[in-house]
C-alpha cells in the first residue's frame, strides 16, 4: 500500500513537471526598468516565439536593430543620447496571452513603443495599441488587411494586390494556355486571396478554370487535381497551409497532372519545401525581400545571420524585423521625445529607409515591395522583378 | 460517384486504420485514452526523418527501425509513468498524457524546428494504374502494410499465449495477477505496441504527406473518431472503421464539397455514438 | 408527525384511496443472466404496511429480486405490480416514482456532496419536490440532523447506512426495501440500525428485508421467504423457518450426507519441525480505516488442507487477497516456500507457487477453455511442458478437455469452476487457496470438485480451502481455522467443530466482547452470511 502511493506519489510528480516544461518554457523575461529620464528607452514586443507560429526570425531583425542603435550610443531624446531596451515577451501564439503580455508592456514596462507578431495577431494587437495609445509598429501583415483603427498602428508590408499583379506579370512571360487553377484554404483569408487572385488574373488576360476551396488538413486533392486536368489548366495557384501543399504537390506528381507553372502562396514559403526535394523544384513563391534585390541593409543581415539562416525566406523575416524596429527608433529619434503622440506624429512623416526600402506611410500603411522567387534544388532564387534575378526556370519538379 | 473517389477514400481509410488501431489497442487493454497517441505518430516521423532525410535510407527500410526505436521510448513511459498513475485516479493519466503530448510537441519544435518536413522517397510522388484508375503508390503500399499489420496484431492477440496474456490483463487485471501475470509489464508492452503502430503510421504519413511539430492532433482526433465508429476491442472492426472514414471523407468532398468534409465526418461520427454507443463493427454486450 | 401529514396530502399521493393501501405483488418472476438462471419464478405477495425478509443462502436471488422489483434489472419472465400499477416494465425512475425504494448494502453516497445535499438529491425523484423543513424531518428521523453539513465521505459506516435509509425516504416511498442494510453492524450499532428499519415501518411503510443476521429478522417480520437456487424454498413465520430442517440443511451444504471421505488419513503426515509451506505471523490487513483482519496467524504444511471457516465479514476473502498481496498486510509476516512475502507483487507471489482460485470463479468469460488454461501456466514454459500439464488437468476434469475451445462464459456454474481450479492447477502449485468454491453449485458438482481436490491433495499439493459449505469443508480438512470478526475464535482438529454446539460457539464465540447477545444468535444466521463486498445473484 505504501509502496505503491510512493510511486504515484512520484508518477504523479512526473506528470507535473512535463506539463510544466512543456506549458510554461518560454517567457523569461525580466520586467526591470522604467522609461526614467535617465535610464534606457523601453520599447517592447509580445511575439510568437512557441506553438503553432514561432517568429525567431523577426525577433532577431529586432535584435538587431537595437544592437546597432545602441552601438551609436543610443537614441539622442530631449537633447541626451539614451539606449535603447527591447523587450520581448513570448506569447506562445495565444491571443489571450498577448493582450496580457501588451498591457504589462505598456503599463509596468512603460514601453513607449511596441512591435508587432505576425498575422491575425497584429490585427489583434491594433486594438490593445490603439487602446493604451502607444504607436505599434509591424509588418508581416499585407497592408489591405490591417483595419481601420484610431491611428497608433502603422503596418509596413508588402500588398496583396501588388502581389497578385506581379505574379501574372511573371506568367504572362511565360508559354502557357492561360488557364489557371485556384485552390485555397477555406477560410476567410484563403477565399479572399482566391477572389482577390482571380480578378487580377482575369484583367491579365488569364481564364480561371476552377476555383476550389479545401479544408485546412486535407490530406486527399484528388477532387482538385481532377479539376485540373480536365480543364488542362496550366497555371496553379495554391493558398493553403504548407501540409497541406506538401500533401498536393506529391498526390500531383503520382495522379500526373502538370501545370506548367505553380505559386505556393503561404505554403511554399516555408524552408520546410526543401524537404519536398527535387519534386519542389521551379515552384514559385512570393517574397518582402532579396538578397539580390539591392536593398539597404542586405550585407549586414546576411554577415550577421547568413549562417544562422541559410534561405531567403527566413533572412527576409530577419530583414522585416530590422525594418520595423528601425521605422520605430527613427521616429523616436525625430520626435525627439518617448510622448506617444509626439512618437505617433513622427511616425506619420516618417522617411526611414531600411532593410525593406524606403517608407511612406499613407492612411498608417506603408507598401514595401514584392519579389517572386523560385524554388531551386533546396534555395530559393529571385526571379522577379528581373533586375538582380535569375531567368525563370520551368516548373521541372512536377515534370 | 466515379472509382477513383471510392478508391482514394479506401486507400487514405487504411492510413486512419493504423493511427486508430495503436489508440485502440491502448483504450481497450489499459483503459486509457491516450492523448500523446498523435506525438508517437509524429515521434516516428521525425525519427525516420533521421535515417532518410540525414543518412539516405528509404522510409520503407527505415520502418521496422523506427516503430522499434518509438516503442523503446513508449516502454519506460509507460511501465514507470503512467501505470503508476492507472492505479489511482481515473484522470490523473489522461493529463499525464497530455502533458506529454505537450512536452513531444515543445521537444519536436526544439529538436526539429517548426518548419514542415516531409520523407522523400520515390513512390511517394509515383502513381500506378489499377483497373483504369491513377492511384498514388503510397497509399497503396500504406493500405498493404496496415493489412499486413492489422493481421499480425490480430494474430498476434488471439492466437499466442501472449496475446491471451494481453486480453486476459484487459479483462480482470486483478485475476491476472493472480495467475502470476505481470500486469504492469503486459501495459508496458501493449502501449510499445502501440507505438510501433503509431510509428508506422508517420513513417507512411510523413512519406504520403508532411509534418510539423503540432501536425499530431489532428491524428489524434482521426484514430479517436476511428475507434469510436469501430467499438472497443476487435481488430478487424478498427480496420473496417478506418476504411469507412476514409470512404465517408472522399464521398463527401465529392458530394458537398471540400468544406463540408470534416462536417459530414463528425456528424456520422456523432450519429454512430448516439445510436450504436458501442461503435458499428462491434455485437451489443450481451 | 409531520412528514406522515404531508405524505398522505393528495398532492402528494394522486390517489391516496387506491394506491396507499397498495400491496406488492410480484407475480412468476424471473431473470436469467446468459445462461445462468438468477431467479426462477417467484411470486410474494407483501400487504400494505406489512413487513417481510427474504433470506437464502448466497447466489439464492435475494438481491435478484430486490434489483427487479426496483427496475435495476429487467425480468425475463414476470410480472411486478404495485396495487393497479404495473411496474416491470417501468424505467428505474418512475418506479421510484411510484413509490419504490432501495436502500442498498453498500451505502454509495455522493462523494463531495454534504449529508443534507445527498438526501435532497434522493429527495428530486418526488412529486412535489419535498420542502426544506421536511429534508430536516428526514434528517432528524435518522439521526443525521447534527451531521448535515458534513461532507457524505466523512461519515463512519452506521451514518452512511442512516444515509442511504435517509435517501431512499426522501423519495417519500411506500415500499422500503433493505438490502442487508444491518450486514457489517455490531453491538449497538446493530440496535440503532434495528430500531431505524422498525421506525420506518411504524410509520406504514412497507418493508422488504433482505437480510441475513438472525435477529433484525427475527424483531422486525412477521413473515419470512426462504429463497434457494432462484426458487421459492419456503416460506412462514420467523420461528417456522427457524427450525425448518430442509432450510438448515440448505445453509449448512449437503455435507450431512457426503460426510463420505471417512476420516481422511493426513496425507503427509508432517512432523511438527517440518517447514510450513505458508505461515502467516500476526498479521493484521484492512481497508480504509476498518480493520478486516487482525494479529492473524496460521500455518500451513507440505501437503496439508486447512480449510477456513468463518461467518459474514470475518475476515476471510482479506485473508485470501492479503495472502495474494492484492491487500498488503498493516503488521505481521506472510512467508511462503522458505521466502518473506510480505511485500512481494502478486504475479510474483503467483510465480513462486502458490495459485489461488477465486471467489465468484473470475474465469476470462471471453477467453476459450484452453486459453483460460494455459494463462495459469507461465508465459515463459515451454510448450511441451505447457501441454503436459493441460493433460494433467484434463485428467482430474475431463469436461475441460471436451469444451477446450469453446468460450468460457458459456459454461455452466459448475465447469466454469472446475476450469478456475484447472487454471490454478496449471502453475503446478505448492499451495492452492480455494475461495468458496462450492457456491452456488448443485450437489453433484461439488462432489466433482471435492474429489479433484482430494486427488490434487494427494499428489503434494497443500490446500487453503476457504468454505462458507461447512460440512464438506470439515470432512476434508486436516487442519480448521474458524474467523470471528477478523480475529482467530477455533484452530485446531476439524472434528472438534462437528457439532453444532461447537460451530456456533466457533463463530459467534465468546471471545467477542463487543457483542454482549451474541449468544442469541441461532445457526440460521450463522454460515448463511457473505462478507460486504460480495455481489450476490449477478454473474454478469
Amino acid at each position: 500500500m505504501i509502496r505503491t502511493t510512493h510511486r504515484r506519489a512520484y508518477a504523479l510528480a512526473g506528470a507535473a513537471l512535463l506539463a510544466a516544461a512543456a506549458g510554461c518554457a518560454g517567457n523569461a523575461s525580466s520586467s526591470s526598468g522604467s522609461s526614467s529620464d535617465d535610464g534606457p528607452i523601453v520599447i517592447g514586443t509580445s511575439i510568437s516565439l512557441s506553438g503553432n507560429t514561432v517568429l525567431n526570425q523577426i525577433r532577431d531583425g529586432y535584435l538587431l536593430a537595437v544592437e546597432q542603435a545602441n552601438a551609436k550610443g543610443g537614441l539622442e531624446v530631449g537633447g541626451k543620447k539614451r539606449k535603447v531596451e527591447l523587450k520581448v515577451l513570448d506569447n506562445r501564439s495565444d491571443t489571450n496571452t498577448m493582450i496580457q503580455q501588451v498591457r504589462s508592456l505598456v503599463l509596468t514596462d512603460k514601453a513607449v513603443g511596441l512591435l508587432g507578431s505576425c498575422c491575425q495577431q497584429n490585427i489583434d494587437m491594433q486594438g490593445q495599441a490603439d487602446a493604451l495609445k502607444v504607436p505599434l509598429v509591424m509588418g508581416a501583415l499585407p497592408i489591405e488587411l490591417l483595419p481601420k483603427g484610431k491611428g497608433y498602428t502603422w503596418d509596413s508590408f508588402q500588398s496583396l494586390a501588388d502581389g497578385a499583379k506581379d505574379f501574372f506579370e511573371v506568367a504572362a512571360g511565360a508559354k502557357t494556355n492561360k488557364k489557371t487553377l485556384i485552390v485555397t484554404n477555406n477560410d476567410a483569408q484563403g477565399i479572399s486571396t482566391g477572389k482577390l487572385w482571380a480578378g487580377t488574373g482575369e484583367k491579365a488576360g488569364f481564364a480561371i478554370a476552377a476555383t476550389k476551396s479545401v479544408p485546412t488538413g486535407t490530406t486527399d486533392f484528388s477532387d482538385v487535381i481532377k479539376a485540373g486536368t480536365s480543364s488542362g489548366a496550366q497555371v496553379l495557384i495554391a493558398s493553403m497551409t504548407p501540409p497541406d501543399c506538401f500533401a498536393m504537390w506529391k498526390q500531383m506528381k503520382a495522379l500526373a497532372y502538370k501545370p506548367k507553372l505553380a505559386i505556393g502562396l503561404q505554403c511554399a514559403q516555408t524552408p520546410g519545401w526543401g524537404s519536398l526535394g527535387k519534386l519542389g523544384n521551379g515552384t514559385l513563391v512570393q517574397l518582402n525581400w532579396s538578397d539580390t534585390a539591392g536593398l539597404p541593409d542586405t550585407d549586414l543581415i546576411v554577415k550577421k545571420y547568413g549562417k544562422k539562416y541559410t534561405n531567403l525566406t527566413d533572412l527576409g523575416s530577419v530583414a522585416l524585423g530590422l525594418h520595423e524596429a528601425t521605422i520605430l527608433m527613427d521616429a523616436i529619434s525625430a520626435a525627439g521625445s518617448t510622448d506617444a503622440a509626439a512618437l505617433n506624429k513622427a511616425l506619420a512623416k516618417s522617411t526611414t529607409v531600411s532593410a525593406q526600402g524606403p517608407v511612406k506611410f499613407v492612411d498608417n500603411k506603408s507598401v514595401s515591395p514584392t519579389f517572386i522567387g523560385q524554388w531551386e534544388d533546396g534555395a530559393i532564387k529571385q526571379v522577379w522583378p528581373a533586375k538582380g534575378g535569375s531567368p525563370l526556370a520551368s516548373l521541372s519538379g512536377l515534370g | 460517384m466515379s472509382l477513383d473517389v471510392l478508391a482514394a477514400g479506401i486507400l487514405a481509410g487504411g492510413l486512419y486504420a493504423l493511427i486508430g488501431l495503436g489508440i485502440s489497442l491502448v483504450f481497450g487493454v489499459l483503459g486509457l485514452m491516450n492523448l500523446a497517441h498523435g506525438e508517437l505518430v509524429i515521434g516516428g516521423a521525425y525519427l525516420a526523418s533521421l535515417l532518410v532525410v540525414d543518412s539516405g535510407w528509404d522510409p520503407l527500410l527505415a520502418l521496422p527501425l523506427t516503430m522499434a526505436g518509438v516503442a523503446l521510448i513508449a516502454y519506460p513511459l509507460q511501465r514507470y509513468l503512467l501505470t503508476p498513475l492507472l492505479r489511482g485516479d481515473k484522470s490523473a493519466p489522461l493529463v499525464a498524457t497530455f502533458g506529454l503530448s505537450l512536452l513531444a510537441q515543445a521537444l519536436f519544435q526544439g529538436g526539429f524546428g517548426t518548419h514542415p518536413k516531409s520523407l522523400p522517397a520515390p513512390y511517394a510522388t509515383s502513381g500506378i494504374s489499377v483497373l483504369g484508375l491513377r492511384i498514388q503508390t503510397i497509399y497503396l503500399i500504406a493500405f498493404g502494410l496496415t493489412v499486413l499489420l492489422c493481421a499480425v496484431t490480430h494474430l498476434v492477440l488471439t492466437r499466442t499465449r501472449a496475446g491471451s496474456a494481453v486480453r486476459a490483463a484487459s479483462a480482470d487485471p486483478a485475476t491476472a495477477a493472480v495467475l502470476g501475470i505481470n500486469v504492469p509489464k503486459v501495459y508496458a508492452m501493449t502501449f510499445a505496441g502501440a507505438a510501433a503502430l503509431a510509428a508506422a503510421g508517420g513513417v507512411l504519413t510523413g512519406v504520403a504527406q508532411s509534418f510539423t511539430p503540432s501536425s499530431g492532433m489532428p491524428l489524434l482526433l482521426t484514430g479517436m473518431a476511428v475507434m469510436a465508429l469501430a467499438g472497443i476491442g476487435s481488430v478487424g472492426g478498427v480496420f473496417l472503421a478506418g476504411v469507412a472514414l476514409g470512404v465517408l471523407q472522399s464521398v463527401s468532398v465529392q458530394l458537398f464539397g471540400g468544406g463540408m468534409r470534416d462536417v459530414v465526418v463528425y456528424l456520422a461520427f456523432f450519429l454512430v455514438l448516439a445510436i450504436r454507443p458501442q461503435g458499428l463493427f462491434r455485437k451489443a454486450a450481451g | 408527525m409531520k412528514k406522515l401529514d404531508a405524505e398522505t396530502t393528495p398532492e402528494a399521493r394522486p390517489n391516496p384511496d387506491t394506491l396507499s393501501g397498495a400491496p406488492l405483488q410480484v407475480r412468476g418472476l424471473s431473470k436469467r443472466f446468459g445462461g445462468v438462471t438468477a431467479l426462477d419464478g417467484v411470486d410474494l405477495s407483501v400487504a400494505s404496511g406489512e413487513a417481510v425478509a427474504v433470506i437464502g443462502p448466497n447466489g439464492a436471488g435475494k438481491s435478484t429480486l430486490l434489483k427487479l422489483i426496483s427496475g435495476v434489472h429487467r425480468p425475463t419472465e414476470g410480472e411486478v405490480w404495485l396495487g393497479e400499477q404495473r411496474l416491470d416494465r417501468m424505467p428505474a425512475h418512475r418506479i421510484t416514482r411510484s413509490g419504490i425504494a432501495l436502500a442498498h448494502q453498500v451505502p454509495r453516497p455522493f462523494h463531495g456532496l454534504t449529508v443534507r445535499e445527498n438526501v435532497r438529491v434522493g429527495a428530486m425523484a418526488s412529486r412535489p419536490h419535498p420542502h426544506p423543513g421536511e429534508i430536516d424531518e428526514i434528517l432528524a428521523r435518522c439521526r443525521l440532523d447534527t451531521k448535515a453539513s458534513r461532507p457524505a465521505d466523512s461519515l463512519r459506516v452506521l451514518d452512511l447506512k442512516r444515509l442511504e435509509v435517509a435517501r431512499a425516504l426522501a423519495t417519500r416511498p411506500r415500499v422500503l426495501m433493505f438490502d442487508e442494510v444491518a450486514a457489517g453492524l455490531v453491538g449497538r450499532e446493530l440496535d440503532e440500525a434495528i430500531d431505524l428499519i422498525r421506525q420506518v415501518h411504524d410509520q406504514g411503510i412497507t418493508v422488504l428485508l433482505v437480510e441475513h443476521i438472525e435477529r433484525v429478522v427475527r424483531e422486525l417480520v412477521d413473515r419470512v421467504l426462504v429463497l434457494n437456487w432462484g426458487r421459492p424454498l419456503a416460506e412462514g413465520t420467523p420461528a417456522e423457518i427457524a427450525t425448518n430442517e430442509e432450510v438448515r440443511a440448505v445453509y449448512l451444504g449437503d455435507g450431512d450426507r457426503a460426510q463420505a471421505p471417512p476420516a481422511r488419513t493426513a496425507a503427509t503426515g508432517p512432523a511438527p519441525d517440518t517447514a510450513a509451506v505458508l505461515a502467516l505471523e500476526s498479521v493484521s490487513a484492512g481497508y480504509g480505516d476498518m480493520v478486516a483482519l487482525r494479529d492473524f496467524s496460521m500455518r500451513v504444511e507440505a501437503g496439508q488442507i486447512v480449510t477456513v471457516l468463518g461467518a459474514n465479514g470475518a475476515g476471510k476473502s482479506t485473508l485470501c487477497a492479503t495472502i495474494m498481496g492484492a491487500v498488503q498486510a498493516r503488521s505481521g509476516s506472510v512467508h511462503a516456500l522458505g521466502q518473506d512475502i510480505t511485500g512481494m507483487a502478486t504475479h510474483r507471489r503467483a510465480r513462486l507457487g502458490i495459485a489461488h482460485c477465486q471467489e465468484g470463479r473470475r474465469i476470462f468469460t471471453g477467453l476459450s477453455v484452453a486459453e483460460n488454461l494455459m494463462l495459469g501456466a507461465p508465459l515463459a514454459l515451454a510448450k511441451d511442458e505447457v501441454r503436459g500439464r493441460m493433460e494433467r488437468v484434463h485428467a482430474i476434469f475431463p469436461v475441460l478437455a471436451e469444451r477446450a475451445t469453446q468460450q468460457a462464459g458459456t459454461m455452466s456454474g459448475g465447469q466454469q469452476q472446475m476450469l478456475a481450479v484447472g487454471r490454478a492447477l496449471m502453475a503446478d502449485p505448492q499451495v492452492l487457496i480455494c475461495d468458496e468454491i462450492s457456491l452456488g453449485l448443485a450437489p453433484v458438482a461439488i462432489d466433482a470438485l471435492y474429489g479433484a481436490l482430494a486427488e490434487i491433495n494427494s499428489q503434494g499439493v497443500a490446500i487453503v480451502l476457504v468454505e462458507q459449505n461447512v460440512k464438506r469443508a470439515l470432512g476434508i480438512a486436516d487442519h480448521a481455522v474458524v474467523l470471528s470478526r477478523g480475529r482467530v475464535s477455533y484452530t485446531g482438529d476439524p472434528a472438534g467443530l462437528l457439532s453444532d454446539e461447537a460451530l456456533d460457539a466457533a463463530y459467534f464465540g465468546t471471545t467477542d466482547d463487543t457483542t454482549p447477545e451474541a449468544g442469541s444468535y441461532s445457526l440460521l444466521a450463522a454460515p448463511v452470511s457473505r462478507p460486504l463486498s460480495a455481489s450476490e445473484g449477478d454473474p454478469s
